[in-house]
């Protein structure tokens, strides 16, 4: 489902992550980490670094995957958790009673308890810079341009091609929550 | 995890009300012989659930700060925590009310206010019967079935543990209320059987037994269950695992009602030793069961 905004545009957000573009040199994070002044200890995004054993080759970005089927939406008792209809899964920070079912139910562990707000919070894909028309913060300042705001609703968006085409894919499909984030690997 | 202390005590509190409530409602059914064992489960029920309400409560962010935000609780009828908002909601009075019709009368300056609810209480007897062990039966399963919803944490994520925390919610409702019988059993000098309690107790810590294994089995079944599974068994959770949980909750009080059984109740301070290892396990196994979650990823893999 894609929303119309008020100019008439309906849009349907994702992310595309291009890992092999990523010099993992943290920018995104710093850049999330200023907009949206996320308190020390805590992160809306990160680079997950390279492992040896186990994990991935190269560097990832990890942050909320605004699941189409998200769980934090299905558990979250007082719908302050919701997706909107552009696909962005948000928190109502007038609504949460700080009950932290969202953080122990996300697979993906996305999301972070600030103590001091007494609300959980996560990436929203700095959706205050969307609906004033600019990107969010870690797409504007990535320096390999390893990261594209991809709107499914536009067929001509070249981002949105990528995921259509299969060449981006969702991280951990298995789980079954419909992530938005899709990352190209190994080109 | 990100739950602490309070929800590992609410989890067990919960179920320990609802279990007494049963093992009242059982009481009641069973003679007037079981009239002490009936008092004690109703009585302790109402406050038990409440106070690991209140920790829950105070647990929360924003909804300790601004209170009034807790009516946006009930609105999300897929979320198991709506459900419990509701359940606990209703459970609470029930419990208390359920209390009131089959205890004794307070002492007189303390009667007086209750009195008049107490007389209809009585005579919705059995109405408030029917809605306490519905809700006592729904509470019990619903802190399991909180947990086990989330794809977060393989080892919860199990229908299994709705079955372990209901089970053990039976096991440390009676042992509470033996607990509570006993001890007021004693101070109005009259002598409580506690040689069917016993029996009953055998029945149902064997059979927790059994669905922790087989809930243990299940959970190893995937990589971060599997992890979690090895903290309990092997590591660093261990020794709590298998020194307050089996040993202490599940172990040793089969062996105390054994032998108190085999004496026909000559050993109650046997059968009382039991039951308190049965609640130290219940509310071990509360906090193992947060400790050992390990989440489903623990970064990502391509």
């Amino acid at each position: 489902m894609s929303t119309a905004t008020k100019t008439g545009v309906r849009h349907q957000y994702a992310l595309v992550v291009d890992t092999n573009k990523c010099i993992g040199c943290e920018a995104c994070s710093v850049a999330c980490r200023v907009e949206n002044e996320v308190p020390a200890g805590h992160w809306r995004s990160r680079i997950v670094p390279p492992t040896s054993s186990g994990g991935s080759k190269v560097p990832m970005k990890w942050s909320c995957m605004h699941c189409a089927d998200a769980p934090c939406v299905q558990v979250c008792p007082t719908k302050a958790t919701y997706r909107r209809s552009d696909g962005i899964v948000v928190i109502d920070a007038a609504r949460c009673v700080g009950c932290k079912y969202c953080i122990v139910a996300c697979p993906y562990g996305a999301r972070y308890f600030d103590e001091k707000a007494g609300l959980p919070d996560k990436c929203d894909l700095c959706v205050d810079r969307l609906d004033a028309g600019l990107a969010p913060a870690c797409v504007q300042t990535c320096v390999g341009r390893a990261l594209a705001l991809a709107d499914l609703a536009d067929p001509s968006d070249e981002a949105a091609a990528r995921i259509r085409s299969g060449e981006a894919k969702p991280l951990h499909p298995e789980l079954g929550t419909k992530p938005s984030v899709y990352y190209v690997v190994g080109k | 995890m990100v739950w602490g202390w309070q929800i590992a005590w609410y989890l067990f509190l919960g179920g320990l009300g609802a279990g007494a409530t049963l093992t009242s409602l059982v009481a009641s059914r069973s003679g007037s012989r079981f009239t002490t064992i009936e008092r004690a489960g109703a009585t302790l029920a109402g406050p038990a659930v409440a106070f690991g309400t209140a920790l829950l409560v105070f647990d929360l962010g924003m909804g300790r700060r601004e209170p009034w935000r807790l009516v946006y609780l009930y609105s999300n009828w897929q979320s198991p925590m709506t459900w419990g908002t509701w359940i606990l909601t209703l459970f609470i009075p029930i419990a208390l009310l359920h209390a009131l019709a089959v205890t004794g009368s307070l002492a007189p300056r303390w009667e007086r206010f209750v009195a008049p609810v107490r007389r209809v209480c009585v005579r919705a007897q059995i109405a408030l019967k029917v809605a306490a062990g519905v809700l006592a039966l729904a509470a019990a399963i619903y802190t399991g079935v909180l947990l086990s919803v989330p794809p977060s944490f393989p080892l919860l994520s199990s229908w299994l543990l709705p079955v372990l925390f209901l089970v053990s919610a039976l096991s440390t409702g009676l042992s509470a209320a033996v607990v509570v019988g006993h001890i007021k059993a004693r101070r109005q000098r009259i002598e409580l059987d506690l040689h069917l309690w016993g029996r009953i107790h055998i029945g149902l810590v064997v059979v927790e037994l059994g669905v922790l294994l087989a809930w243990l089995a299940v959970g190893s079944a995937s990589p971060a269950g599997s992890t979690s599974v090895q903290m309990l068994v092997s590591g660093t959770l261990a020794p709590v695992f298998w020194v307050v949980v089996v040993m202490a909750g599940l172990v040793g009080p089969v062996l105390a009602f054994v032998v108190e059984t085999a004496k026909r109740g000559q050993s109650p301070r046997l059968a009382l030793a039991g039951e308190a290892g049965v609640l130290a396990g219940g509310l071990a196994l509360r906090y193992l069961v947060l400790l050992a979650a390990v989440p489903v990823l623990v970064g990502p893999a391509l």
